[in-house]
């Protein structure tokens, strides 16, 4: 018999029973557990088997071998026995996410890492991801949902969830790996697993109500009021949820726990310029802000974020942005440390707003500080027109 | 077409174009007005279909290649309109009268970003005649959502504050450099009405 046959029966048999409406929450995953060929949870797998395919040759996948290789590193120190049965893949996409599917695959999206201060703070969220897996929350949400409803709702409701039009491809890809949003009991359960799970590994438990907050603060910031983050429609978060967690981390003793501070800085300053640029082609500009004022605050080169808040006034072009963008840029540069476009993006400002003498010279040193500019021809044909 | 088959298509942005039931008819070797405000001459045969602001022609199939003219673009609207159903928040970038080629470019990029391209680039712009009115040109790299490696080039202009944007887009393998003559040929034929 197929797979897809015996899964059809087993589907078939559940509903014709009241078994599956009276089945308690299945048990924690073992190290190399594989469902029953014949089993509810096959058909999961088999599910989210094929979203694992598509994320596996989709163009948003990062191939860098060192990248993967540290964000592997702390998954499978957090999963310690499960590391094996793991599969991590880092997805090149703008916007705090990460998600764990059923069948062991995990996605760690560029935004998480952009967004976060240190190890620690990443190593909360992908251990709440891992409790979510080793616990089966998904299976159990499945349970639940057919239990109160039938197949064919069911599959009307997965459906919904996995063709997620209104949140665009990126976001999909996401979602088809978790298919159901966590209801309250599993969020909280996989907080306070997640906390466990970090400390075990031996990071400070201090890290997971701040990447929270951080969350729920660029929530409120967020231009997109209707959707504000990917993550929030798998995931319901609360600021109860936080000010918990903040409560259970305080009690944990954090002497010679580690935030992965230094580490973590080392292997991502060099991505941080393309994940800002990532965040800026959303336009959204308000979570923007609080991204910029974070890393800002965390250290990060001031030339970098600088030139972002500049490109951020330039694009949103509300009132005085101008202004700002010129502070911005002008700030950037005279750190020392921008890059030669911070030159040619001010040069273009001071043009706009009718500065010619000041759009001219800045044009003039973003030739002269970047000689191979593949735009060359463009801006002396800008500098002819200029007068 | 249809929306399944639609779907995977060169530049994702392309099923806001074909996303529904577009039609596809011949365009013969000769040369051709897009929608009254520029013409261009092609030597070989095309499909043509058409959404909104948009003409699009391909030989094989707009998975693989497409040349792509936008008609006169007004000020204040994106490049792609969202799909029925799609986010709007925060709403696309569109273009601006005042733009540069500079910022014409990033909007491309953008807007083709944020309907799904990834790793996409834009490269040696350069000043180019659109017709016989002053344009630029760029050329452009990315992956699609299914891990193909995309290439492009555009060619542009903004003429009584409107965007005329011609683009040529296809799998970097084979099929850009298959038809890429013919683009560039159409690209230089152009004829501002």
């Amino acid at each position: 018999m197929s797979r897809v046959a015996s899964i059809g029966q087993a589907l078939a048999a559940c509903l014709l029973t009241a078994a599956c409406a009276t089945t308690p929450p299945a048990e924690k995953i073992a190290p190399g557990q594989t469902p029953a060929s014949n089993s509810l949870e096959a058909g999961l797998w088999m599910r989210v088997e094929r979203s694992e395919q598509r994320l596996a040759t989709s163009g948003r996948l990062v191939r860098d071998p060192a990248l993967n290789e540290y964000v592997r590193g702390i998954v499978c120190r957090l999963a310690a026995d499960y590391c094996a049965d793991i599969r991590v893949y880092v997805v090149r996409a703008a916007g705090f996410n990460a998600s764990m599917a059923p069948n062991g695959y995990m996605s760690v999206w560029t935004g998480l890492l952009l967004r976060a201060e240190n190890e620690a703070q990443v190593a909360f969220v992908l251990g709440h991801e891992l409790e979510h897996y080793l616990k089966r929350h998904s299976l159990n949400q499945w349970r639940d949902l057919r239990a109160k409803t039938d197949a064919l709702v069911f599959f009307q409701i997965a459906t919904a969830v996995a063709g997620v039009a209104p949140l665009g491809y990126v976001a999909q890809i996401a979602v088809l790996g978790s298919y159901f949003s966590f209801s309250r009991e599993q969020e909280r359960a996989a907080d306070g697993g997640g906390l466990k799970r970090m400390v075990a590994a031996g990071y400070d438990p201090r890290a997971a109500p701040s990447i929270w907050n951080r969350l729920i603060e660029e929530k409120d910031a967020s231009d997109d009021y209707e959707r504000p983050l990917i993550f929030f429609s798998t995931h319901p978060a609360s600021e109860e949820r936080e000010k918990t967690l903040a409560a259970r981390a305080a009690e944990i003793d954090s002497a010679g726990k580690t935030l992965g501070e230094s580490e973590f800085q080392a292997v991502t300053a060099s991505y941080r310029n393309d994940w800002l640029r990532d965040e800026i082609r959303q336009r959204d500009f308000g979570r923007l802000e609080v991204v910029l004022d974070h890393l800002a605050a965390n250290g990060t080169d001031p030339a970098l974020v600088f030139y972002y808040r500049g490109e951020l006034y330039r694009l949103r072009g509300a009132e005085d942005d101008a202004d700002k963008a010129i502070e911005a840029y002008t700030a950037a540069i005279d750190t020392g440390g921008a890059p030669p476009e911070a030159h040619r993006a001010l040069g273009l400002v001071y043009w706009a707003e009718d500065r010619p003498a000041a759009a001219r010279a800045a044009l003039e040193r973003y030739l002269a500080s970047r000689p191979g500019a593949e735009d060359r021809t463009m801006i002396e044909y800008y500098l002819e027109r200029i007068p | 077409m249809r929306h399944g088959t639609a779907r995977g298509l060169a530049w994702l942005a392309l099923v806001a174009i074909l996303g529904g039931c577009a039609s596809y008819t011949l365009v013969k070797p000769k040369r051709h007005e897009i929608a009254g405000t520029y013409s261009v001459e092609t030597r070989i045969a095309w499909n043509k279909a058409s959404s909104g602001p948009i003409e699009l022609w391909t030989v094989d199939g707009p998975r693989l290649e497409s040349i792509q003219f936008w008609k006169g673009l007004k000020d204040g609207k994106p490049l792609f309109e969202p799909k029925r159903g799609a986010n709007k928040k925060p709403p696309p970038p569109a273009f601006a009268a005042a733009m540069t080629a500079n910022d014409v470019m990033e909007l491309v990029v953008d807007s083709l970003s944020r309907a799904g391209a990834a790793k996409i680039n834009a490269s040696n712009l350069r000043p180019f005649d659109f017709g016989s009115e002053p344009g630029f040109r760029f050329d452009l790299a990315g992956v699609n959502k299914d891990g193909l490696e995309i290439n492009g080039l555009a060619s542009g202009a903004i003429i009584d504050k409107k965007l005329y944007l011609v683009l040529y887009s296809g799998a970097r393998a084979n099929y850009l450099p298959k038809y890429r003559k013919e683009a560039e040929h159409i690209m230089g034929s152009i004829e501002v009405l």
